[in-house]
């Protein structure tokens, strides 16, 4: 492979998109979980994932790239539950116009299941599964504000599908 | 002064402060020395049970009628649009809650309580979330201590039998962690409190030791709180195996503190023997009666600005 090729494949890696956003600094192993989270696979935007790059702050990282998407304040929460320390580029006519760290939410509605089969909010469509969300020993735990009980993150996710 | 629980849902241990605790023990005594018949004048509560009861459901109707207010409800959800024609729970109580100033639920589901409690316009008062809470009950433990003991501080309690579904000790171990209790858990390996709850008292600073025997405990302790191991959790033969391990007679309570004295959450099934109802140790039907009073005392509350 000549030097030249090398590297236009890595420049195709970072290719620039045009309007949408770029979350940079996933923890890697997480983009996986976004990209299920919100379904993007079956929805029609360009969409560019890296597993495993080089990242000076956490070892590796993961990042997502994918156009005509802007993430409301709502989602980047969801985004923050599996990536608390990610990074959001809201790109627009190949700018960054908007730049943000996510910080991890202190409550999450709606947006995960509660685990523990015998909560109101698995018998009860209406009723959305809500988790005030702590971080304790660099572990991030969820309480369902129903049944009360605690779950660590892993658990949370892996019983909602999100798991690696 | 407005009290602090006025109009307030009544769900889980885990939102009370001492003083919301010292308050309703407070009103609890007040009421079973100078019983009152206008506390609930002209009110009408839903007491509705979609899980089967005897004592909590009748105390808190004898509560309600005693205090002078009017009761509706069902005993069991299998006649009501919810259990006939399908309506989900939160219709049912949107619809139930618009009927009446307060509301008393007992569901088998965890959560069920605190999910009534967001859509209705009306306090609600949990009454038992599947394995989660019963503050009732709680309560009436607590009134059951003070008034065996002479107070909540610095009681060294034992907790026997089913510590990992029974929601009575949960609760109480909770409460009494504002208390700094010492606390003693003796259950089969498979019914061993659940290590969130665990961690829970540790990080409360409560100190606990777990034990396989009752008869260890017995010397130690104030008060020994039995629990029934809930043969509908188990197939038969595991059943009768772990039963035959705990069950209390009066022959282990030779070295018993004098001022010890047996609780039980009732139903009791095997796991105190009859003879031990007359030793002096026995406090259960008592502390069944209590559960009069310390109902009376959290509707009084949640209903009334003032007392």
């Amino acid at each position: 492979m000549s030097s030249s090729n090398t590297e236009s494949k890595s420049k195709l890696l970072v290719e620039a998109i045009a309007n949408g956003t770029v979350i940079d600094h996933i923890a890697p192993g997480q983009a996986i979980n976004i990209i299920r989270m919100f379904k993007f696979l079956g929805k029609d935007n360009q969409l560019t994932v890296g597993f495993n790059l080089r990242s000076g702050e956490l070892g590796k990282k993961d990042i997502i790239k994918i156009s005509n998407v802007v993430f409301s304040p709502a989602q980047t929460e969801q985004i923050a539950v599996l990536a608390p320390n990610a990074t959001i580029n809201q790109i627009e006519d190949y700018k960054v116009v908007d730049k943000y760290k996510l910080k991890l939410p202190n409550e999450t509605v709606g947006v995960f299941k509660c685990p523990n089969s015998n909560c109101i909010t698995n018998d009860e469509k209406a009723a959305h599964a809500r988790f005030k969300i702590t971080k304790e020993n660099n572990e991030i735990l969820l309480k369902c504000r129903y049944c009360e009980r605690v779950f660590s993150r892993e658990v949370v996710l892996e019983y909602n599908g999100l798991g690696n | 002064m407005t009290n602090p629980l006025f109009q307030r849902d009544i769900i889980s241990i885990s939102e009370f402060t001492k003083e919301h605790i010292e308050l309703i023990l407070k009103t609890a005594f007040e009421l079973k020395k100078h019983p009152r018949t206008d506390l609930l004048k002209d009110k009408v509560i839903g007491v509705t049970f979609f899980e089967g009861s005897t004592r909590t459901r009748l105390s808190f109707e004898t509560s309600i009628q005693r205090l002078g207010g009017r009761v509706i409800g069902f005993s069991d959800a299998a006649n009501t649009s919810l259990g006939k024609k399908g309506e989900t729970f939160m219709d049912s109580m949107r619809i139930i809650t618009s009927y009446t100033d307060a509301l008393v639920i007992r569901h088998n589901k965890e959560g069920a309580a605190r999910l009534a409690a967001d859509i209705s316009p009306v306090p609600v008062i949990n009454a038992g979330d599947g394995s989660n809470q019963h503050p009732s009950q709680t309560m009436l433990d607590l009134f059951t201590i003070m008034e065996t003991q002479g107070t909540l501080q610095n009681i060294s309690i034992a907790f026997v039998g089913d510590l990992k579904y029974g929601r009575t000790v949960h609760s109480l171990a909770e409460a009494l962690s504002l208390y700094n209790a010492r606390v003693f858990l003796v259950s089969p390996e498979s019914l061993a409190m659940p290590k969130y709850l665990l961690d829970d008292l540790s990080k409360k600073g409560i100190k606990f030791s777990v034990h396989n025997t009752i008869e260890e405990v017995i010397p130690m302790v104030d008060i020994l709180y039995m629990t029934r191991v809930q043969k509908e959790r188990f197939d038969e033969t595991e059943y009768q195996h772990l039963k035959s391990k705990f069950i209390l007679t009066p022959d282990m309570l030779s070295n018993a503190k004098e001022n010890m004295k047996i609780l039980h959450p009732l139903p009791r099934i095997d796991e105190i023997v009859p003879e031990v109802d007359d030793t002096p140790y026995a406090y259960y039907f008592k502390q069944a009666a209590n559960g009069i009073y310390a109902r009376e005392a959290i509707l009084s509350l949640v209903l009334n600005k003032e007392l």
